[in-house]
Order: structure tokens, then C-alpha cells, then sequence
């Protein structure tokens, strides 16, 4: 039961740990203190680490570095990956070029949020080859700072990636074959069942290797509780202080890692994380690539699953809407029996879905675009970056000779569920092109919403942005540029 | 060598906050048997309390003890006054107070049983917002009215007059790192605490109070904050005492740390204002005559909130002659958290209020606002008196806003907006100027005074401690620059170290942007004692005129005898020469009376002037920040790199402030937005991709401080003013009807419906 650690090679033992300990935890507690809490719920980024894994590139094995939130992921899931601290960058005396760069160009200040920059920009410096600041800024996007103004760090991105371009290769690029080398002899450990007595309770965590055994498994023990990345879940244990005796987690499962084109439909498994989906749902749909980049920090995105935000069945989980107005369905499992439904229905009332016990979501069937469809999709919150919507709404437009012959439109934030707006379909289609379309389309929401008013917005405030993006949206189905300021820059 | 002053040296701690290695409170290793605090917090905002129960608790997995406030003798602490309860008794005050501490083998274990104590609690009606408050006549203590000349007969007079009404939010500090204390008892009734604080001394001082001991038995260390903006003024000293009342129980190591949610319910936010005005003005817009009303809401304690409400009249003029005004502040009690010091403390409340007169006077008129601050600005021989009396003797307002609105194109850029508002629909573009004065000092005088304690070692190795703290604003470094100056030794050589009170005395917190004026002063008169000591022996010793020995180059010069740095030391020690001095300063030519509200409260100003200009989405209400040019006075800046990094901090921690940072209660007081998913305070795609920001050149403090600098902590996040006033610009483009109604903070909401105000 290992991982690797920073600079060595040799794996990590784990030990016996409660299945409910988060990365965040397991890292302070053996006196690794460079990660650092800021917020233990993934908002702030001040736990940033780098998990490397292997990907299969041209049939051969590379490690992928990905930041994450170790504030929400638990210890366990990293079972037979490659975990990088603030701790393991320094080579001897030496600092990292993203080390070397945030100190030159004074990118700290308190510097509690810097371990957390350090690695995103790590991630980065792996990842990227050439940069922009839209780039800086998806690299950077789940990190909080309260004393910069990122100005200096934004210059430190730059600069790192510069030194980058002179050729220098860090620990890690050097040594890449012989980190494969043990991530292959980890990859071996298949089915992962570990069991942690503590008092009189024994606490367990299975992570099944196949389909087959997750639905034994998940037969078998009907209150166990599905993990997939946990950036919702694990809130539960580090704000709600619970404890969750049996943990199953799909993570290892290699079905519900799959990404299948069906020909007509893309076939996403339920396991598959945001940034891994991005590039075929990204080729089929390009707006999706700006949507994306507002959906989440980019640490959330590298982790957190379609099918888990699907399941999780929050009102405002922003691909729900997406996936609705694309008419997806949803392939669930229960035993060996597996059944197909509308992703319209699945959602029943607040955080309540037609999952029946022991089933489970296996994949999300998205039918492909005609090449004439658009996708259009708008988000309103608080803040463009990370941040949760009040309102999503996602348009799903087919045209027949150049005129709208059909609309479907999903909504999230405007009630209980992500729900299919069918009176402002309606409106919407028989107005795209009058003056009188907002007045209509608030009418249209007014009757099918009653939406809630929280700290994010008023309700008033949902039904009438809801019209202003319909509004939008009509100017984009008549063909004019509509400028979404999320993404709008002058440079 | 060149001397170190004026240079952009690195923060003195940048190197391990990039390893991750810069040691936090919560990083360091406790002894084993440490025990945990976690605390109960009441779940209504106003009640009587019956009865708590902490049996369920007490039974709980590794819990070792469960405190009420009946089991504490010495209950009450507080900045001012002692008013605020350490943990609730007989009644709750606020939604989030502490109703119980529960010690606890782990931190999780004590978060766990805290979520078993109950009370029940008769829930009494609770004031919660300003308007109750004034309603209800709820003040923790009497308006403080600052006023010059006759406002109303002036009102009367003018031909023109304006009132209205502005609301400006609060605001959370979220600091990276939460609170957190540590008690290690040592021998007899000692105690050392490491605490996250900005005030080490108060620390000491209400702990040695709480737990009946002279303050000689507490000694309060702390090495660095993750942050602190005024949060940790007097926010961290509830921990910390409770954490030693624990200590003192067990006679164990005790360590509490603050979840995000449990540090944002239980401590002080930014104070938010309600600001009710009347202002009477010339067709030119020149203001003759103000009435304005700041009301505050403080809280349930005193805490600061009377020098926070008396410093937003200070700033109700900014850089505007008014010589009819009457500034009144209303200091209103709430059942909310007790509002505390952040960043400008109350200041930019007033400024915020006066820059929107400004700008709504400019509208109405249709004069470009520029033109109307310049026609209210202070001048330099007349029209330089404040409010409160104090003549400004150093104001370059006036240049600093020639210089900016040039190099910053504002009046090219005022009319590509134009062009392009005319082309577009539904986007439109708004620009702003606006002006910043602070004063600087604390209003308390007494507070204006700092130690400093500069010893040397045998190898020539220099240790520094003074009564400021870091965290993070660079307080450090350019204190250590100071002194290599003086020794004329390499930076290197200096050691930062801890704030201890165990080594200065009595300080005062580190606050009101006084950080490096004080410290700065007290550590050179330090240097220069062990240099006077110095230049004494070597006189003697080398047998020549005081004249000829200087300190250069990492060398003592003696004559034509040169002599490295550490071999001279060396050497003075072998000759018994005393090689470690304190030093102290206080500020001079201050003084304030109270009653009168007159005086010289401020050293001097510091001045500042922004141009931001945003584009407005008016289907959604949705902006953007296009540009920020900010032009800043430092006098002459010990640290370029350092300075540099506080105002473009500040400016972006004033943006928040203004733009995505709301704070909401429900009418019962229940606070909301209790974690950075519901408060949003900026993220990376909020700084501007123009972005320019320069430190005034060539310019030195008009008053004798610490190498002609200036402070700079807080006035740049009064920069942000401008950015809030371009968005009420966009509107004012969208519609020249509308001119007023935008309220603070401008998100995307309320600008919608600024925008859309019928439907």
C-alpha cells in the first residue's frame, strides 16, 4: 500500500492510517508542514500538491503531473501515485526554477499561500511548453492570496518558463524513466481492501480494480459509500467532522476510466475527471473550452469526476445543465443488470436522484453534435474564477436552413435540481429574433421557477439575469458577437 | 559598498516561503501530551442562557475537559475596556460566540466533541443590522462629531444642494493562516505562548491578566503571521488566553487553531457604515457646506471601533477643503461578531463616502469628475486646514495627480469611452480618478512609541529585535536594512528574529501603517548607542579624532587604519565594550484633544491617486476590470520591492473590499458567508491586465522619520475608491439620469440592478 514521495525512488509505505485521513493530514502529521491549511474544503489552494501518474502516450508509459487539493482527497486514493511536496522541489542547495522566479519577482509576501503557488506553478512548468495568461491564469486559479495581488506572481510564471525554454531540466524530468520504472511495479497492486481498527469499530476502503467487483462490493455493502474524487463528499469529514465506515472508491475502477466513441454518442466513464474529458468534449463542442475554464480551479477539475458531480446531484453543479441541454443519458449499474435514462430525469428534488441502493452511474452517454448545432452556455457568480454559479444556463441549439428548429435548454441554480427549462425552450424558439424576447423569456422563467435566494443572489435577481442571458443568447443565435466579459480582454 | 537603503531587497523570509521551510505557528512541533482546544459557539445571535450542557462532550473520545464561563475567574478581556467575555455568560451576544472550550488529545477530537455541547438558550429579539440599530438607539457608546465652520447655514446658503445616502459593506480579512496560540507552561506559575498576533503585548497582557499573574510570568513570541490586515490586533488574544487558562489547569502544553469557519464567525470584521449626507456646492461644484452622518456597526464589544469610527471622520475630507463640515459617527451596537481593525481602519469608510459626493456633485453638474476634485483639492497656503485643525504641511496632491492623469492618458481614454459607448449597447465602458491623503499615526498617542533591542556577537553577527511585527508586509527586512545601513554591513549579517516581549517591553501592535516608522527609528537609535560606544573605544584605542573613524564597506575606517567589520568587533569585545543597546522613539509634534476633537493627530500624509476604468455587461450586470493606473507616494522608499508589493496588495485587497467581497446575514444574524465558497474575495483573473504602478520618484518625507519614508501599509488600498467610482461611471454612462444608488461592495447584482432599475 504505497506511494511515492518527492525525490525517492523507493516506495512509500503508507501504513495503517484511517481510511477517513486526508492527504492534507497524512503530509503534516509525519512533519511534512510545507502544505499548508488554509481552508480544508478546496477553495483556497493553500494545500496545493502535485500528484504524478502514469498515462499511456504513443504505447508507452509517462507520468502526468496534475496539482490537487490534499485538503479533500484522502490518503488512500493516492495509493500507487507519485505525490510531490513544497518539500521535494529543492535539489541540494539549489531551488526550482518556479522557486527561484516567485523570489525574484517577490511573489511572496506573508507566504502562507506560496507553498500551495509554488506547486500549481510546478504543474505548470511540467505541463505547459509556451504560456499566456489565460494559461497563468487556469494554473493559478484555485490559489487564494491576500497579499500580492498576484501581480508578482503572474511575472513569476512567466519567468520560470522562460528559464524552462533555456533547456534546463529539473529532478524530475531527469529521472522521469526511473520514476516510471516504480510507478509500473505500483501500478501491479490491483484490488486495494484495507481494514483499520480503531476502538471497537473496524473502519474499511475498498478500491476495485474492475466493474464487476465494485458492483459485488457495492452489492454486498448497500450503506458503503461511493467515493469518486470526494471534492464534495470529504467535506463531510473535514467541516461536518463525520467519519465514514466503509468507503468504496472508484478511482482504481478501469472501466469507469474510459473515454468510448460510439460513433453517434461519446461515452464518458463515470470516473473520468474534468481535465481528462476536456479534450473530446472540447473537440466536439468548442465553446465548452471557456465554460470549462469557469467551472472549477483547476486542482478541482484535475480531480474531481463528471459521474461524482453528476451523482452528488448538487442544483448547481455546472455540467449537469451542459449535459442536460445536450440530451445525455446516463448508463447506471446495479449488480450485473445496468439500465439507460434521460440525464433530465435522474434529478427527483434537492440532492435526490433516481439512484436506487447499491446502484451506481458506470458512464454518461453524450449524443454527438450535427455540424450545424451550437452549444451555448453562460455562467453568473460571484466571482469569474472558481467560484460556484448562481446561474448556469447551457443552450442547445439545432438549426435547419440556417433558422433554430429546435432549442433545449438546461438550467442550474434556478431550483432544487439542474433542470430542463421548457418554457423558456418555447419562448426562446419562437422569439430569437425579437426586440420583445427578455420580456417574453422572464415570463417564460416566472412559470417554470421559483428560485431560491441565498447568499449567492436574490431570486429576483436569478429570473431576471436568466433573461438577460436569454437575451444573449438570442443575439449569438442571430449571429452577432457577444462579448461574454468573463473572457474578454483588450490585449 | 553601496548602502543598503533604497534598495529592492528580497523579503527577509522569501527564500523559505518558497521551500515551504518558514515556520507558522501551526508548524511547529509540540511536545507530546499536548492537548487541543476546540469551542462550542452559540447558534443564535441573541439569548438568554438557561443552562449548557457538556456531558455528552466530556464523555466524548479523548477528551480531557470541558470549560464553561463559570469555571473562569478572571472572564472578561478587551482591548479598551474589558467587555467581552471570553466565553458567553448568562447571555449570547452574537451567532458564533464561544459557549464552551474543549480540551482534546487531537485537534479533531476536540472539533468533534465541541459539536456535542448544548445549550439552551431563550432567544431574545437581536439587533443585527445598522438601521436597527439607529432605530433602536443601540450604541456601545457616545457619537463622536467632528466639525469646522457652519455647515448648515452653509447648506442653506449654496445654490446648489445634494443629499443621499451610501451603504459600504465590511469585510472579512481571510487571512491565509486562521488564528492560532500555543501555551507552554515552563516552571512556577510561567508561561511562554506563541501566538498569531499583531500584538504580542496585549497578548501577554490579558493572559498574565486572566490568569492572575504578573506580566513579568508571560513571555508571547511570535516569529510571523500568514497574514493579518488588522485581524490579528486584538482578535487573537481569546485563544490565546483560553489555550493558557487550559495550561495552567493541566500544566500541559495546550495549542488551539481556528477552523476557516469557526475564525470568520468568531472574530471582527471590517466595520460596515451607513453614511447619510447633505451637501451644499457651487455651480463649479465646490463644496461650501457638508452634514454627514457615519454609522458604524460595531458589534457587541467596544473593541477599537471608537478610534475606527473617529478615523473615518479624519477621512470624510480626504484630499477636499471643506470649511463648512460637521462630521458625526455613530458607534452602533449589534448582535454581530465585534467589528475590529482592517487595513485603513475606518478611514476608508469616509473616504469612500466623500469620494461618491464627489462624484454624484461632477454628474449632476455633467462636469467630468476630475475636474471638480481639482477644484475642491486642498491647497498648499490656503484652504490647507482640516476639519479637525491640523494644517496640512506636506500636500503634493496636485502633482501626484498631474503626473498621473499624463502618464495615464485619462482625458484620451475619457474619450475613446465616449466613442465606444456610443457604439455599444449593451457593454458599457466607465473610467475613474481618484484621489488618496492618509494620515499617519495612530489617533491614540500614546500608542506612537517603539522599542528596539540591537545586539551584536563576538564573530560580528548582528541580532535584531523590535516590538514590530511580520506578517508579511516586509516590517522585517527593512528594519534590518536600517540597521546594516548604519553598520555599513552587509544585510546578510543582520538576523531577523521573533518578536518576544520578553525583549522589548510594552510595544505597541503593529498597526496603522506604523510598522516601519517606529520600529525603524527605535533600532537606529539602538545602532547608533552601540556606535557611540564603538566610536568611544576605538578613539582611545587607535589613538585618533572622532572625525575620522567611519563605519564603510563591512569596515571600521580608523584614520588610515581599516579594520573588518567582525575582527573590529572582536576586538571591542576583548576590551570590554558594551556591544548590544535598546533604543526607543516616540513620535513628535503630535497631540489631539479629545473633547474638542482638534488637533495634530497625524505625523504627517501620505498620498496616493488611482485611474481604473472597467467595461459593464448591462443584461447581467457582469464588469470588468480593463486598467489600473496608480501613481503612490512613499517619501523616499527604504525598499522599492517591498513598497511596491503593499500597494499593488492593497489596491487589490481595497478592489475586493469594494467589488466581490460581501458579507451577508440572515435577519436573525446568522452569519452566511462563512468560508471563501460564499466570500469571494479576489482571485488571479481579478488583478488587471493593465496594471501599472509606480512609486513617486525623487521625493523625500517632509517630517524627520526614518530616512525620509513614508508609511505604506494601508493608504494604497484606498487606490481601489477609483475602481468602485468607474463602475458607477459605466452606469452613469449607460443612463446620465442615473446618478446615485450604487452601494459598496458593486457586485454583479446590485450593479444589475443599478442598471435595471424598472424592468
Amino acid at each position: 500500500m504505497s506511494i511515492l514521495l518527492n525525490q525517492s525512488f523507493i516506495p512509500y509505505e503508507l501504513g495503517e492510517i484511517n481510511p477517513n485521513t486526508t492527504v492534507l493530514e497524512w503530509l503534516r502529521s509525519n512533519r511534512l508542514v510545507g502544505t499548508k491549511e488554509g481552508c480544508a474544503s478546496g477553495d483556497c489552494g493553500a494545500c496545493t500538491a502535485v500528484i504524478g501518474e502514469l498515462v499511456t502516450v504513443n504505447k508507452k508509459d509517462v507520468i502526468q503531473y496534475k496539482s490537487i487539493n490534499t485538503c479533500i482527497a484522502l490518503a488512500y486514493t493516492l495509493l500507487g501515485k507519485h505525490l510531490i511536496t513544497v518539500e521535494g522541489l529543492k535539489e541540494g542547495d539549489d531551488l526550482h526554477p518556479v522557486q527561484k522566479a516567485m523570489v525574484t519577482e517577490n511573489g511572496s509576501q506573508c507566504g502562507f499561500c506560496t507553498p500551495g503557488f509554488v506547486m500549481s506553478l510546478f504543474a505548470m512548468y511540467h505541463n505547459e511548453k509556451v504560456i499566456d495568461l489565460t494559461k497563468i491564469n487556469d494554473a493559478l486559479s484555485g490559489n487564494l492570496c491576500r497579499c500580492t495581488g498576484y501581480k508578482p506572481i503572474i511575472s513569476a510564471a512567466y519567468l520560470a518558463l522562460s528559464e524552462k525554454e533555456k533547456g534546463s531540466q529539473d529532478f524530475y524530468e531527469r529521472h522521469q524513466a526511473k520514476f516510471v520504472e516504480s510507478l509500473v511495479k505500483l501500478r501491479n497492486e490491483k484490488d486495494v481492501s484495507l481494514s483499520y481498527a480503531k476502538d471497537q469499530k473496524t473502519l474499511l476502503f475498498d478500491a476495485p480494480s474492475n466493474i464487476h467487483k465494485l458492483s459485488q462490493l457495492l452489492s454486498d455493502n448497500p450503506s458503503a459509500n461511493i467515493l469518486a474524487a470526494g471534492t464534495d463528499l470529504n467535506l463531510e469529514i473535514t467541516q461536518s467532522m463525520k467519519e465514514f465506515p466503509h468507503i468504496v472508491s472508484v478511482n482504481r475502477v478501469t472501466e469507469l476510466k474510459q473515454i468510448v466513441d460510439n460513433g453517434s454518442e461519446i461515452e464518458i466513464g463515470a470516473a473520468v475527471s474534468y481535465e481528462e474529458a476536456k479534450s473530446i468534449l472540447v473537440k466536439h463542442w468548442p465553446n465548452l473550452n471557456s465554460f470549462l475554464q469557469r467551472f472549477a480551479s483547476l486542482p478541482i477539475k484535475n480531480w474531481a469526476t463528471i459521474g461524482g458531480n453528476i451523482a452528488n446531484a448538487s442544483p448547481i453543479g455546472d455540467m449537469a445543465p451542459v449535459l442536460i441541454a445536450l440530451e445525455s443519458k446516463l448508463k447506471l449499474r446495479k449488480g450485473d443488470s445496468s439500465r439507460v435514462i434521460a440525464l433530465e430525469d435522474f434529478f427527483i428534488s434537492y440532492k435526490k436522484t433516481l439512484l436506487e441502493s447499491s446502484e451506481f452511474i458506470e458512464s454518461i452517454l453524450i449524443p454527438k453534435p450535427s455540424s450545424d448545432d451550437q452549444l451555448i452556455t453562460h455562467k453568473i457568480s460571484k466571482r469569474y474564477e472558481d467560484d460556484i454559479s448562481a446561474v448556469c444556463m447551457a443552450v442547445n441549439v439545432k438549426s435547419d436552413k440556417s433558422k433554430p428548429c429546435s432549442v433545449k435548454i438546461g438550467m442550474g441554480g434556478m431550483s432544487g435540481i439542474p433542470q430542463r427549462a421548457i418554457e423558456l425552450e418555447k419562448a426562446l424558439l419562437d422569439n430569437w429574433n425579437s426586440e420583445e424576447l427578455k420580456s417574453v423569456a422572464y415570463e417564460a422563467l416566472s412559470k417554470e421557477f421559483s428560485p431560491f435566494t441565498d447568499v449567492r443572489a436574490s431570486s429576483e435577481y436569478r429570473l431576471r439575469v436568466s433573461a438577460g442571458l436569454a437575451q444573449k443568447t438570442s443575439l449569438i443565435m442571430q449571429g452577432y458577437s457577444v462579448e461574454d466579459l468573463a473572457h474578454y480582454s483588450e490585449h | 559598498m553601496k548602502g543598503v537603503i533604497g534598495l529592492p531587497l528580497e523579503h527577509d523570509s522569501a527564500q523559505m516561503h518558497v521551500q515551504g521551510s518558514a515556520q507558522y505557528i501551526d508548524d511547529i512541533s509540540v511536545p507530546s501530551g499536548t492537548l487541543h482546544v476546540a469551542f462550542a459557539l452559540s447558534n443564535v445571535a441573541h439569548g438568554r442562557i438557561k443552562s449548557i450542557d457538556v456531558s455528552a462532550a466530556k464523555k466524548a473520545e479523548g477528551v480531557h475537559s470541558v470549560l464553561i464561563a463559570e469555571d473562569i475567574e478572571n472572564l472578561m478581556i478587551g482591548p479598551i475596556i474589558h467587555d467581552e467575555p471570553l466565553l458567553a455568560s448568562k447571555e449570547v451576544l452574537f451567532y458564533g460566540q464561544a459557549i464552551a472550550a474543549v480540551l482534546a488529545e487531537s485537534h479533531e477530537l476536540a472539533k468533534k466533541a465541541a459539536l456535542l455541547v448544548t445549550a439552551d438558550v431563550e432567544e431574545l429579539k437581536s439587533i443585527v443590522s445598522i438601521e436597527d440599530a439607529m432605530e433602536s438607539k443601540s450604541f456601545i457608546d457616545e457619537p463622536i462629531i467632528v466639525s469646522t465652520g457652519d455647515s448648515k447655514k452653509a447648506i442653506q446658503n449654496a445654490k446648489n444642494v445634494l443629499t443621499g445616502s451610501l451603504s459600504i459593506g465590511g469585510q472579512e480579512h481571510y487571512y491565509l493562516e486562521g488564528q492560532v496560540a500555543i501555551s507552554i507552561p515552563t516552571e512556577s506559575n510561567e508561561m511562554v505562548v506563541h501566538s498569531s498576533t499583531q500584538n504580542p503585548t496585549e497578548v501577554q497582557h490579558l493572559v498574565a491578566h486572566v490568569l492572575g499573574v504578573p506580566q513579568n510570568a508571560i513571555e508571547v513570541v511570535t516569529r510571523r503571521m500568514g497574514g493579518g490586515f488588522g485581524g490579528k490586533e486584538t482578535d487573537s488574544s481569546q485563544l490565546a488566553c483560553i489555550c493558557a487558562i487550559f495550561s495552567e489547569k493541566t500544566k500541559k502544553p495546550v495549542k488551539a487553531r481556528l477552523s476557516r469557519k469557526d475564525d470568520i464567525l468568531l472574530t471582527g470584521k471590517r466595520h460596515d457604515f451607513e453614511a447619510n449626507y447633505e451637501v451644499g456646492y457651487s455651480d463649479d461644484g465646490l463644496i461650501e457646506g457638508i452634514t454627514m452622518d457615519l454609522s458604524a456597526r460595531c458589534g457587541y464589544s467596544l473593541d477599537l471601533s471608537k478610534a475606527i469610527v473617529s478615523r473615518a471622520l479624519f477621512h470624510s475630507d480626504n484630499a477636499y477643503f471643506i470649511p463648512n463640515a460637521t462630521f458625526t459617527g455613530y458607534l452602533c451596537k449589534t448582535n454581530t461578531a465585534s467589528n475590529t481593525a482592517f487595513r485603513g481602519f475606518g478611514g476608508p469608510q469616509g473616504m469612500l463616502a466623500i469620494e461618491n459626493i464627489v462624484e454624484e456633485i461632477s454628474n449632476t453638474l455633467g462636469i467630468d469628475p476630475l475636474q471638480v476634485r481639482r477644484t475642491n483639492f486642498y491647497q498648499k497656503d490656503t484652504n490647507n486646514v482640516t476639519p479637525y485643525d491640523q494644517v496640512i504641511e506636506d500636500n503634493i496632491i496636485e502633482e501626484i495627480t498631474d503626473e498621473l492623469i499624463d502618464t495615464s492618458n485619462y482625458h484620451s481614454r475619457r474619450k475613446e469611452i465616449d466613442k465606444f459607448n456610443k457604439e455599444n449597447k449593451f457593454l458599457k465602458k466607465g473610467l475613474a480618478f481618484s484621489p488618496v491623503k492618509f494620515g499617519i499615526s495612530f489617533t491614540t498617542q500614546l500608542l506612537n512609541q517603539a522599542g528596539a533591542l540591537v545586539s551584536i556577537y563576538k564573530d560580528g553577527s548582528i541580532y535584531l529585535n523590535h516590538g514590530g511585527t511580520e506578517m508579511g508586509q516586509g516590517l522585517f527586512v527593512k528594519v534590518a536594512q536600517v540597521v546594516a545601513n548604519e553598520f555599513s554591513v552587509d544585510i546578510s549579517r543582520v538576523k531577523v528574529s521573533a518578536t518576544s516581549t520578553a525583549k522589548v517591553p510594552n510595544t505597541s501592535p503593529t498597526a496603522a501603517s506604523s510598522g516601519s516608522d517606529l520600529n525603524g527609528m527605535a533600532a537606529r537609535e539602538a545602532c547608533l548607542r552601540i556606535k557611540s560606544n564603538l566610536i568611544d573605544f576605538a578613539k582611545e584605542y587607535f589613538g585618533v579624532s572622532e572625525s575620522s573613524i567611519k563605519f564603510e564597506d563591512s569596515k571600521l575606517v580608523a584614520g588610515k587604519k581599516q579594520i573588518p567589520f567582525n575582527e573590529f568587533i572582536m576586538l571591542a569585545y576583548l576590551n570590554r565594550v558594551e556591544l548590544f543597546s535598546n533604543g526607543f522613539y516616540k513620535t513628535p509634534k503630535i497631540h489631539f484633544d479629545l473633547d474638542k476633537q482638534k488637533g495634530r493627530p497625524f505625523f504627517y500624509y501620505s498620498y496616493g491617486a488611482c485611474v481604473s476604468e472597467v467595461i459593464v455587461d448591462c443584461l447581467t450586470g457582469e464588469y470588468k476590470l480593463l486598467g489600473v493606473d496608480i501613481l503612490h507616494d512613499v517619501g523616499a522608499s527604504i525598499n522599492p520591492a517591498i513598497d511596491t508589493g503593499q500597494i499593488v496588495g492593497g489596491y487589490i485587497q481595497g478592489m475586493g473590499w469594494l467589488c466581490s467581497e460581501e458579507l451577508k446575514w440572515s435577519d436573525s444574524g446568522v452569519l452566511l458567508t462563512t468560508g471563501a465558497s460564499t466570500y469571494k474575495i479576489p482571485a488571479i483573473g481579478d488583478t488587471p491586465e493593465h496594471f501599472e504602478v509606480k512609486i513617486k520618484p525623487n521625493i523625500s518625507n517632509h517630517e524627520n522619520t526614518i530616512h525620509k519614508s513614508k508609511a505604506v501599509g494601508e493608504p494604497p488600498l484606498m487606490l481601489a475608491i477609483s475602481t468602485w467610482l468607474s463602475i458607477k461611471n459605466a452606469i452613469y454612462n449607460a443612463d446620465k439620469e442615473n446618478i446615485s444608488g450604487l452601494n459598496a461592495p458593486a457586485s454583479f447584482e446590485q450593479v444589475f440592478f443599478s442598471l435595471n432599475k424598472t424592468f
